[in-house]
């Protein structure tokens, strides 16, 4: 399989990660939250995101980021996502 | 030296326990770039660990130092793939192959199995389409019609992947979700209204998603020369058709979506499940993936700060507790 098969599919595989290495990359983006790095935690909780999701909590995690930044357009989007998948 | 231990101010709902303290004292792994995706190999990074056990608190947040590390590795991996991809996608760009071996490979393949794998696929995108009706309950109409017709143009590429249609799926997928983000920024550079924008990368995200859940990995699922080709027209069509709908607006998504939904499978039942794609589009989905990558490079990095600082901090703390 040529690299370029390879690459594509660990793409289709990032889905498969173990939660327990999806949970770090949103333990990451929940620090930088917190103290105050909202730009970075913004990019970590999207990654987070992408890593999970089906998760409503990424999500909301990632419209409060996104609020917290200036982004109130986006951070409804995701807020509104969120609600919506805890249903 | 200088000793900073991170906890967190705030716990996520969902967060994993914060680790033991044995555990957050011992599990310090080494991190290489060859490690394969999904963390089968955690165990043995694991068992790396050389430290005494010890009594300290839990340190640098909710992450266990081995989860933190095995998640640089996987993200290490997929920033080696991504590169690799958009390396091959370059290559093949350049050398003009990439119609002509998708012509041949389409060639090969007689009526028969062309039908069955669209009839494969045909179920495949009724059962992602279910799963992002459930995903979509308080979008706005027009959203639910781009959804419809990315997951429809999504199901008749997918029966041309010459990995099979669970691959194919996955693998659009997965790069779907990736390019959600970079798609609505390109939007909004266009002069998109933003929050229009943020809905149709937010579009590509639920396809992403309703398209790979249940489909399984597609790790070494890809064998055919033609598989990171399609992929990438694949991102490339659905791009093209996001940035369509939002130049028209919605009162228009509907019929657009219809209509190239509608070519899409013409196209693959009758031209031997070629796609025609336009150069254009091949550098706006390069572009997206890039912005993909660059995102994930920069996370990668933090990641690989955080594991750093974990590993400096229970390095001073197992010196300062020993006798």
């Amino acid at each position: 399989m040529s690299e370029g098969l390879v690459a594509v599919a660990h793409l289709a595989d990032l889905l498969q990660l173990p939660q327990e290495q999806r949970d770090a990359v949103f333990a990451l983006g929940e620090q930088e939250l917190a103290s105050g790095k909202t730009a970075q935690a913004i990019e970590t909780l999207q990654v987070a995101a992408h890593l999970d999701p089906l998760n409503p909590v990424r999500w909301r995690r990632l419209g409060e980021a996104l609020r917290a930044g200036g982004r109130i357009p986006e951070a409804n989007l995701y807020t509104r996502y969120a609600q919506e998948l805890a249903r | 030296m200088n000793v900073t231990s991170t906890p967190s101010s705030t716990t996520p709902v969902d967060a994993p326990p914060p680790p033991s303290a044995a555990q957050g004292a011992t599990e310090v792994a080494e991190v290489t770039r060859t490690t394969p995706l999904g963390g089968s190999d955690a165990p043995s990074l694991q068992a790396l660990a050389t430290a005494p056990r010890f009594s300290a608190p839990a340190l640098g947040g909710q992450a266990r130092p081995a989860d933190v590390a095995a998640a640089v590795a996987a993200l290490n991996t997929v920033l080696d793939g991504f590169g690799s991809m958009l390396l091959a996608q370059q290559q093949l760009r350049d050398e003009g192959v990439a119609r002509g071996t998708a012509a041949a490979a389409a060639g090969e393949r007689t009526a028969e199995t062309a039908l069955e794998r669209q009839q494969e696929a045909m179920e495949a995108t009724q059962r992602a389409q279910r799963r992002a009706n459930r995903l979509l309950g308080g979008a706005p109409r027009w959203v639910k019609k781009l959804v419809a017709g990315i997951i429809t143009a999504a199901g008749a590429v997918a029966g041309a992947f010459t990995g099979g249609v669970a691959a194919g799926l996955a693998i659009a997928g997965a790069v779907l979700i990736l390019a959600g983000d970079a798609v609505s920024k390109l939007l909004v550079k266009a002069g998109v209204d933003p929050e229009k924008a943020g809905w149709v990368g937010f579009a590509l995200k639920i396809v992403g998603t309703a398209l790979s859940l249940g489909t399984g990995a597609a790790g070494g699922a890809a064998s055919s020369a033609t598989a990171v080709t399609e992929a990438i027209n694949l991102a490339s069509r659905v791009i093209n058709v996001a940035s369509t709908v939002a130049d028209l607006g919605t009162g228009v998504a509907a019929s657009v979506f219809t209509y190239m939904a509608d070519e899409a499978s013409a196209e693959s039942d009758e031209a031997g499940l070629v796609l025609d794609l336009a150069r254009d589009g091949q550098e706006d989905a390069v572009t997206v993936l890039e912005e993909a990558h660059q995102t994930y490079q920069r996370v990668l990095e933090r990641m690989q700060s955080w594991l750093t600082t974990q590993e400096t901090t229970t390095s001073a703390l197992a010196a300062h507790l020993s006798p």
